[in-house]
């Protein structure tokens, strides 16, 4: 006989911090730093997150002209696609 | 009789006399300027620009197009790709705020510049593919 799970006590809800041992449950902001002890914050500049915006502005622009057909590359036989013999023969031709 | 409604009606207004009711503050609207960096996500500075004109775009850049391009050329169609994004986007919420039916040329859109995002992303990678395996390449033949 399969008895209701409502009898076991069970949740169908996400858990809370009072309910699991050492489940902490966090607030998804990440970590830059640490505390110092008189109050003040000492910043981890390699764990701040960085954005490097090109240096001047592009002309390409996220559409093509639809008159304009995409091309096939050629590769030579045996190659998967731009692989690394490929890559070596360029470097070195 | 009368005289009960008679009270009930002078009763149900008690406004004193010569009383001026409060009229809100007419607030001007912020003047801001025109080379104002959030202007970039409007299209010639409208909320809405008409959707005939949207519906105008051409295709997503393919992956062999994109691998004749420089690092510089892909960095720049990236952030060009992401300025496209944030604009579309800050359409969407304006029609939503109008409680208007986005159309399908601005889903569209969103989706051809998504396909440019991935080619980019695919030719990054295949570069970096290779350059590993050539390396590994140079230290065979050079071994041998």
């Amino acid at each position: 006989m399969h008895q209701s799970l409502l009898c076991f006590g069970a949740r169908r809800l996400p858990m809370t911090t009072k309910l699991g041992h050492q489940y902490y449950k966090g607030t998804r902001t990440g970590k830059m730093g640490q505390k110092t002890r008189h109050g003040g914050f000492l910043v981890q500049w390699s764990r701040v997150r960085t954005f490097v915006p090109p240096s001047g502005d592009c002309e390409l622009l996220p559409f093509v002209s639809r008159r304009i057909q995409a091309t096939k590359g050629t590769y030579p036989e045996g190659a998967n696609g731009l692989d690394g013999a490929v890559y070596f023969d360029l470097a070195h031709s | 009789m009368r005289s009960t409604l008679a009270s009930a009606q002078k009763a149900a207004v008690r406004i004193p006399k010569g009383f001026v009711f409060p009229v809100p503050k007419v607030k001007s609207a912020p003047k801001v300027s025109d080379t104002h960096p959030l202007w970039n996500f409007f299209r010639d500075k409208q909320a809405l620009p008409p959707p005939s004109e949207e519906a105008k775009f051409g295709r997503a850049w393919a992956a062999e197009e994109l691998r004749w391009k420089s690092f510089n050329d892909l960095h720049g169609l990236w952030y060009n790709c992401l300025r496209e994004k944030n604009l579309l986007f800050t359409q969407r919420a304006e029609m939503k705020r109008l409680q208007l039916t986005i159309p399908k040329a601005s889903n569209e859109r969103v989706l051809a510049v998504n396909k440019t995002m991935a080619a980019i992303k695919f030719v990054l990678w295949e570069r970096q593919r290779a350059y590993t395996s050539a390396k590994q390449l140079e230290k065979q033949k050079g071994s041998s």
